[in-house]
C-alpha cells in the first residue's frame, strides 16, 4: 500500500514538473530561460539578455503563410517557364532561363560549382516551398500528413542554403557589368523570380518556427500530452 | 536569471521543448519527444569544428584571388579576370555604386567574416567575460551577411550563361569561382558550427 501510495505521489510531482517545463522557453542564442507569456496581437518577445527573437503572435498566420506559400509555388514555375534575361550585341541575340547559368558551370567542366548552384537557387527554394505547403495545408484544416516534423527540421536546416535573393542581386550585378556593351532585356521570367523573392521573404514575416512548432504539435494533441505519453515508455 | 544547463535542462534545437537533462543519459540517442531530432546542450564539438571549417575558408580564399573567375574572350582576344581585377574594370565603367557590392561582397565581407569569427571562437576559448551582448550581435551579422559573398559566383555563371556569342564575346568561368565558392560555403559552415550560447557560458 504504501509504495503504491508514494509511487502515485512521485507520478504527481512529475507531472506537475513536466507542465512547468512546457511554460518555458530557453533564448536559442545565449540558452536564458524564460516563461512563456501570452502575447496580444502584433506583440514580440524577444530575450531580456541578449534581445534574440524568441517568438509573436501573428493574426492569422498559418491562413496567411499558406496563402503567400501557395502564390510562391505559382510564381517559381513561372520563373522557370520564361526567359530570365536577353542580350544582343550587333545583330547577334542570345536569351537564358535561370538555369541556364547553371549549366554554363557544368559545361565548362565545373559540374560541381553547378550542382551546388543548381541546389542554392533552385532546388532548395522548390524544397522549401513545397515542404512549407506540406506542412501548412493540412495543419490549416487541422490535420497533417507524416513525417512533418521532420520535413519542418529539414526546411530550417536548409534555411541559409536557399539563395534566390542573392542570385537576383547577381543578376543585377551581371547585367550593370554588360550595359555599356550590349543591349539587354529583362524577360518575363526576371519580374517572376523577383516576385517570388518578395513571396519568400513575405512568407517568413507571416509565421515564426516557434508559433508553427506551437501548431504542429497541437495537430498530435498539444505538446503536454506528447510529453506525458512519452514518460511512460 | 538562470540559463536551461545551469538548470539540468536542455531545449530541443529544433522546436525548442525543453527536457530534463538526465533524460539524456536514459534515452539512447537522446531525442525529443515532440519533433525527434537529436537532443543536445551545446552543438558537439562547436569550436574544432568551427575551427576547421574556418582554416579551410581562409586556405580557399587565396586561390579564389589567384586564379581567374573567368575570362573573356572579346573578338578573339581572350583575358583572364581575377575578382580584384573586376572590380577595377567596375570602377573604369564608373559604375561605383556596383564597384562598391562587388567590392564588399567579394573583398571586405570574407575578409572581416574570417576576422569575426576567429575573435568569436579565441574570445570563446579565452573565456572573455565582457561584451558578450556585442559579440553576440557580432555573431548574428555573420550568420546574415556570409552568404552574400555568394553573389560573385552567381555573376560569373549568369555572364558565363549570357555572352556566349561567338563570333564577338564569349565568357567561361575560372577556377578561381570554385575556389571563390567553397571559400563562402566552408565560412558559413563555420558559423553554423559556431554555438552562440557558449558566448554567455
Amino acid at each position: 500500500m504504501t509504495s503504491a501510495y508514494s509511487d502515485n505521489a512521485n507520478f504527481k510531482t512529475r507531472r506537475y514538473a513536466e507542465t512547468v517545463l512546457l511554460s518555458l522557453v530557453a533564448c536559442h542564442e545565449c540558452d536564458l530561460l524564460h516563461e512563456k507569456l501570452e502575447l496580444r496581437q502584433g506583440e514580440v518577445a524577444r530575450c531580456v539578455r541578449c534581445n534574440a527573437f524568441l517568438y509573436s503572435n501573428k493574426p492569422n498566420s498559418i491562413d496567411r503563410a499558406l496563402a503567400v506559400t501557395l502564390a510562391a509555388l505559382i510564381m517559381f514555375v513561372v520563373a522557370n517557364a520564361f526567359p530570365f534575361l536577353a542580350i544582343s550585341v550587333s545583330g547577334n541575340s542570345q536569351s537564358i532561363s535561370i538555369v541556364s547559368a547553371v549549366f554554363a558551370l557544368s559545361d565548362n567542366g565545373m559540374w560541381l560549382l553547378g550542382l551546388l548552384c543548381f541546389s542554392f537557387i533552385l532546388f532548395i527554394p522548390l524544397l522549401r516551398v513545397v515542404g512549407l505547403l506540406y506542412i501548412l495545408l493540412p495543419l490549416r484544416f487541422s490535420s497533417r500528413l507524416p513525417g512533418l516534423e521532420l520535413v519542418f527540421r529539414g526546411i530550417v536546416t536548409m534555411s541559409p542554403w536557399s539563395m534566390m535573393e542573392i542570385y537576383l542581386l547577381g543578376a543585377v550585378v551581371a547585367l550593370v557589368k554588360l550595359a555599356s556593351m550590349a543591349n539587354i532585356e529583362l524577360g518575363l521570367s526576371f519580374w517572376a523570380f523577383a516576385l517570388l523573392n518578395l513571396l519568400s521573404a513575405l512568407a517568413a514575416q507571416m509565421v515564426d518556427t516557434h508559433t508553427l512548432w506551437e501548431f504542429m504539435s497541437q495537430s498530435r494533441g498539444g505538446r503536454k500530452s506528447i510529453i506525458d505519453g512519452g514518460s511512460h515508455r | 536569471m538562470k540559463t536551461a544547463a545551469e538548470c539540468g535542462l536542455v531545449a530541443c534545437p529544433a522546436c525548442g521543448t525543453i527536457t530534463r537533462a538526465f533524460l539524456q543519459a536514459t534515452v539512447q540517442p537522446p531525442r525529443c519527444q515532440l519533433c525527434f531530432a537529436r537532443l543536445h546542450s551545446r552543438k558537439p564539438m562547436s569550436l574544432q569544428r568551427s575551427w576547421a571549417w574556418l582554416l579551410a575558408g581562409i586556405i580557399a580564399y587565396i586561390p579564389a584571388n589567384l586564379y581567374p573567375i573567368m575570362y573573356t574572350t572579346v573578338f578573339g582576344d581572350s583575358q583572364p579576370n581575377t575578382i580584384f581585377g573586376g572590380i577595377l574594370v567596375l570602377l573604369e565603367l564608373e559604375s561605383y555604386p556596383v564597384a562598391l557590392v562587388v567590392f564588399v561582397a567579394s573583398v571586405v565581407v570574407p575578409v572581416l567574416k574570417f576576422l569575426a569569427v576567429a575573435y568569436l571562437l579565441i574570445s570563446i576559448q579565452r573565456k572573455f567575460a565582457h561584451s558578450r551582448f556585442d559579440r553576440t550581435r557580432l555573431f548574428r551579422l555573420t550568420e546574415f551577411i556570409g552568404r552574400w559573398s555568394m553573389i560573385d559566383v552567381f555573376v560569373v555563371a549568369i555572364l558565363a550563361a549570357l555572352v556566349q556569342i561567338r563570333s564577338v564575346a564569349l565568357i567561361e568561368p575560372g577556377l578561381g569561382a570554385t575556389a571563390f565558392g567553397a571559400s563562402v560555403i566552408f565560412t558559413m559552415l563555420a558559423a553554423l558550427a559556431l554555438d552562440p550560447r557558449l558566448i554567455w557560458d
